[in-house]
């Protein structure tokens, strides 16, 4: 479905993706506009289908998580992808599973708090239906749900596309 | 500067506290290791009670769900839920909110996880990738890569443009692109919040 955002929409995004808090009033104050006229736009992206939610973002460092995990899992060919992400994305802690293409077929990015943590993580894997290999790689980064610099790189490109209308 | 102790803390502090008092050598001394005690606490996992968990499960999926509605969630007044949210700021457990858009408005076609293997000095090459706005979270990395990123690319030139970036930093050995296909399947609501509590309890 193709959507058409104006200037203002974009505007509004940058500002939301900087701070998904902000009330409609802030807003307007600062891109020069009027908070019913704010409103509007965010509950039209939203019935769109633009604007999936808004979210905060906690870091689990302080809740005593120590990383992510990145299980990249490669399965036998000519098998069923969708019961072994159906698996893995059961797993406790799994935050997201997606299908890749590269050197392996599936990844899954999973929250883990100390090594046993990730033994079991791998161990749970490894029982999913036609799996062939498990490999991971642990990253530092503790922000949930989304990565720390997101709203900044994605507002970036939002007031990039905004200048562009005029 | 108490509050942000953890329980066990409190009492050291006030006891060091006691101790300067004594000693008359209050003002700065006290402040510096305030601070540094402060800072331990900022790395140190901190509480947080059923409640909490509640109100952080209900802001993942709508941070701009109204106070009286997670008040009412929770079965406790608006104040105190505007308060137990502004300790979790404080606390460092919620450090902002944002926006979790379709990125196909924003003209992005393509996710990818980007991997690297790398020559020792890592770390400085995340601070140069941290620079860079294009990247989302360039962090260090034990495993298969030494580094990992998500990089969002408008099409495939874009990405190859991005990737061909990358391998011209100075110390990186090699570039591995895992491109996203497909929906990725989010689960949310799988997260242990207080990872810590199961484990006292096992």
């Amino acid at each position: 479905m193709e959507v058409k955002l104006d200037k203002l929409d974009y505007q509004v995004l940058n500002e939301l993706l900087k701070d998904g808090t902000l009330s409609f009033v802030e807003i307007a104050k600062n891109i020069g506009s009027t908070p019913y006229t704010v409103r509007r736009r965010y509950e039209r992206m939203k019935k769109d289908g633009c604007i999936f939610m808004s979210t905060v973002s906690i870091d689990l460092s302080k809740l005593g998580y120590e990383g992510k995990i990145l299980l990249l899992v490669s399965v036998q060919p000519n098998s069923n992808r969708l019961e072994t992400i159906e698996h893995i994305k059961n797993m406790r802690n799994v935050m997201v599973v997606t299908e890749i293409m590269g050197h392996y077929d599936i990844m899954a990015i999973a929250l883990v708090t100390d090594l046993y943590s990730v033994k079991s993580l791998v161990t749970q894997a490894r029982k999913a239906p036609h799996i062939q290999r498990v490999e991971l790689a642990c990253t530092e980064d503790v922000s949930f749900p989304i990565g720390s610099n997101f709203g900044a790189v994605l507002g970036q490109k939002s007031l990039t596309l905004a200048n562009a209308k005029e | 500067m108490l509050v942000i102790m953890a329980s066990k803390r409190t009492f050291s502090v006030i006891k060091l506290k006691y101790m300067l008092r004594v000693h008359g050598q209050a003002g700065k001394l006290y402040l510096n290791v305030a601070s540094l005690l402060v800072e331990q606490a900022m790395t140190t996992p901190v509480h947080i009670d059923d409640i909490d968990e509640k109100i952080l499960r209900i802001l993942i999926v709508d941070a701009r769900t109204s106070l009286k509605d997670i008040a009412k969630d929770c079965g406790i007044t608006a104040v105190s839920v505007f308060n137990r949210i502004k300790r979790l700021k404080k606390l460092g457990v919620i450090t902002g909110a944002t926006l979790f858009p379709s990125i196909g408005i924003l003209g992005f076609q393509i996710v990818a996880t980007i991997g690297l293997e790398t020559d020792s000095n890592v770390e400085e090459i995340v601070k140069y990738f941290k620079e860079y706005t294009c990247l989302v979270e360039p962090s260090k990395s034990i495993g298969v890569y030494d580094l990992t990123m998500v990089v969002y690319a408008e099409n495939m030139s874009n990405l190859n443009e991005r990737v061909e970036m990358i391998r011209r930093r100075f110390g990186v050995r090699k570039v591995i692109v895992n491109v996203w296909s497909g929906m990725p399947h989010l689960n949310y609501s799988n997260i242990d919040l207080t990872p810590l509590k199961e484990k006292t309890t096992q």
